[in-house]
């Protein structure tokens, strides 16, 4: 069961600036199985975890349409698919277990993004790919 | 050939063709593959070859995913003669669902009455010959196809189901690859029989073939 520690970021324009948690694996999916969020900003701040990744191009109906590919996150993660939310009060720590997590995956890679730029929070994150 | 035993039935671990099995296909193969076409055949040796395939797709969305040597396809026959390729496929979890065509848009497994075919459109017949993951999981894969040169494309429709927003699809590929040598069976050996799939698709006596 691999840990992964980053700094939550709020998006920068343009580009990923975000937390990366861990890459996305290209056969496998990822279970979350814990998150430990500490805010030592003055402030509360509200974290996300989005899932971001590029779907293939598919059909759809029964004409089988095109459904193009699309970009979730890979160039701009706020973009992708919030997976959990969770908001954080000034300079706690908040620990979601196993039991709080069950159920939640990720088909890409894993960003946590913070309210504000400079929040300095800190999360933890304990992930299974399967 | 294609090969999918229920659910029910107890597993422990899939037979695979093994060397100095003998093989007998199917008089009802076409003419196109008279290499094969009602031979007996001796499998001289074998290896295993595993591979991955993905895909993200949106809800309510379908891939059609060609398995022959086509450019557009997963290139998983074999490219000569007397090798056939026994693919074991297992799918990881997932709300998703499979549709077998050969060729194309011709469904395996469907209902004799002229509507019960699968369609993707159709809230309930999406749902008729399918495959979901949970009836081949990657620990015991159960679904098999047997390949051979010059086999018209075998198409797995995999559809995300409704209600997931996005799923990854991902199937486990063990393929088998056997070389095998025409032979005159020994008394008292029972050789595994290889149906064409039109057989099994029509569920003909394999008289009159395609």
């Amino acid at each position: 069961m691999p840990a992964v520690r980053s700094e939550a970021l709020a998006a920068v324009s343009g580009g990923i600036g975000s937390g990366k948690l861990w890459s996305a694996h290209k056969h496998k999916r990822a279970e979350l199985l814990g998150l430990t969020v500490d805010n030592r900003y003055t402030a509360p701040q509200t974290i996300k975890l989005y899932d971001s990744f590029a779907t293939d191009a598919s059909k759809t109906g029964a004409a089988g349409a095109t459904q193009a590919a699309e970009f979730r996150g890979t160039s701009n993660v706020q973009s992708g698919f919030i997976r959990l939310e969770m908001t954080v009060p000034a300079g706690e720590t908040q620990k979601l277990g196993k039991e709080d997590c069950e159920g939640i995956e990720f088909l890409g890679r894993a960003n946590a993004i913070a309210d504000t730029t400079t929040s300095d929070c800190v999360i933890i994150a304990q992930y299974k790919l399967k | 050939m294609i090969e999918l035993r229920p659910v029910e039935v107890p597993t422990t671990r899939p037979k695979i063709i093994l060397p100095d099995w003998w093989l007998k296909f199917s008089d009802a193969f076409p003419d196109t593959l008279d290499h094969v076409k009602g031979k007996t055949v001796k499998v001289l040796k074998q290896q295993q070859v595993k591979h991955e395939l993905s895909w993200i797709i949106k809800e309510a969305c379908y891939k059609d995913v060609n398995l022959s040597n086509d450019d557009a396809g997963e290139k998983l026959y074999p490219d000569v003669a007397d090798n056939i390729y026994e693919v074991l496929i297992g799918f990881k979890p997932g709300n998703y669902l499979c549709h077998v065509f050969f060729p194309a848009e011709y469904p395996i497994y469907r209902l004799d009455y002229p509507d019960m075919s699968p369609l993707i459109s159709s809230a309930s017949l999406k749902y008729l010959g399918a495959i979901k993951p949970e009836d081949s999981p990657v620990d015991n894969p159960i679904f098999k196809l047997y390949l051979v040169f010059k086999l018209k494309p075998i198409i797995l429709r995999l559809y995300a189901d409704d209600g997931v927003d996005y799923e990854k699809i991902s199937l486990e590929l063990t393929v088998n690859r056997c070389l095998m040598q025409e032979g005159v069976l020994p008394p008292g050996v029972t050789p595994k029989p290889i149906q064409y799939l039109d057989e099994i698709k029509w569920l003909s006596l394999g008289a009159g073939g395609a």
